[in-house]
């Protein structure tokens, strides 16, 4: 386990959107999409070296593995992670880049709390240019 | 063309007659439930008519087939879309009106959002529990309850909670 604020204290964390209803209309983003599963842990993408266009891409390609439209992306700050929360680099050959938001609890009430969280740092989604 | 002949049924009925009594009791409760139906099919009071059950439909024909979110996701089950369909011909007229949404483990979410410091979501699952969490200001809260039918009066005053505005 490693502490998020300081292993990837400069990179933001990307959480592919690929659900339509998982932005809501002002563009802010449900907790929905960081619910942990089917595992324990969330899929994120770290920036590391990649470009702005880079990053578009390794989404489309992450949803076009399984036939799914990429609707945006959740920008996480690690730093504005909650604390009980930890990040683990899991490269995969798919995606290099790729980390797990690990530590969630098992109950739902404290996911959903915590997934709120994570939602409200995010922000506003970043739609895929045309 | 119904209506007055079971009024006129009900009406003649001897009211010392059980089978009587049953069958007026029975006329009420089916009118009344005809009426709430009624009401909550209307614009104003309740959200059949404000496109809420018909969000929960298209919600539910979107995720209702294995990894639906690209990440491995659980399909939403039939029985999860009744529970939900359910919860919300259970709220009382007049209910601000939610959005619907769906998570990664099959559970279908009922969500009434102002801003990040009011929200409050509710997970609908299959085995008829609603797990909720919310901010309202400086406050959190989460937890679970059961659902049999009625909505639980907590959820209740949380809906209330988040859709009022925030007190300066």
């Amino acid at each position: 386990m490693s502490d998020p604020a300081t292993t990837f204290e400069s990179e933001t964390l990307s959480r592919f959107l690929l659900q339509q209803n998982h932005i809501r209309a002002d563009l802010s983003i449900k907790p929905d999409p960081f619910i942990p599963h089917p595992y324990p842990r969330l899929s994120v993408t770290r920036r590391e070296t990649l470009t702005e266009t880079d990053l578009w891409d390794r989404g489309r390609h992450i949803a076009g593995l399984t036939g799914k439209n990429l609707y945006g992306r959740a920008d996480i700050n690690p730093s504005h992670i909650p604390q009980d929360l930890s990040l683990e680099s899991t490269p995969t050959p798919e995606n290099p880049q790729h980390v797990d938001i690990t530590g969630w609890p098992k109950d739902k009430p404290s996911q959903k709390l915590l997934a709120i969280e994570i939602a409200r740092v995010a922000g506003k989604a970043k739609l895929p240019p045309d | 063309m119904i209506l007055p002949l079971t009024i006129s049924s009900a009406l003649s009925a001897d009211p010392m007659s059980s089978q009587g009594q049953s069958d007026l009791a029975e006329f009420l409760h089916t009118t009344t439930k005809a009426e709430v139906r009624r009401l909550h099919d209307s614009h104003e009071l309740g959200l059949r008519g404000k496109g809420v059950l018909t969000e929960l439909c298209r919600v539910y024909q979107d995720c209702r087939t294995p990894n639906w979110d690209g990440y491995g996701a659980l399909p939403v089950s039939h029985t999860t879309y009744l529970t939900a369909e359910a919860f919300l011909d259970s709220l009382p007229l007049g209910t601000p009106a939610p959005t619907i949404g769906a998570e990664a483990d099959g559970h279908l979410t009922i969500e009434w959002y102002q801003s990040p410091q009011e929200q409050l979501s509710i997970s609908i699952s299959s085995d008829n529990n609603l797990h909720y969490a919310g901010i309202h200001g400086i406050s959190k809260f989460y937890g679970t309850e059961a659902f049999f039918g009625d909505s639980p009066t907590s959820l209740l005053q949380l809906i209330y909670k988040v859709s009022s505005p925030l007190l300066a």
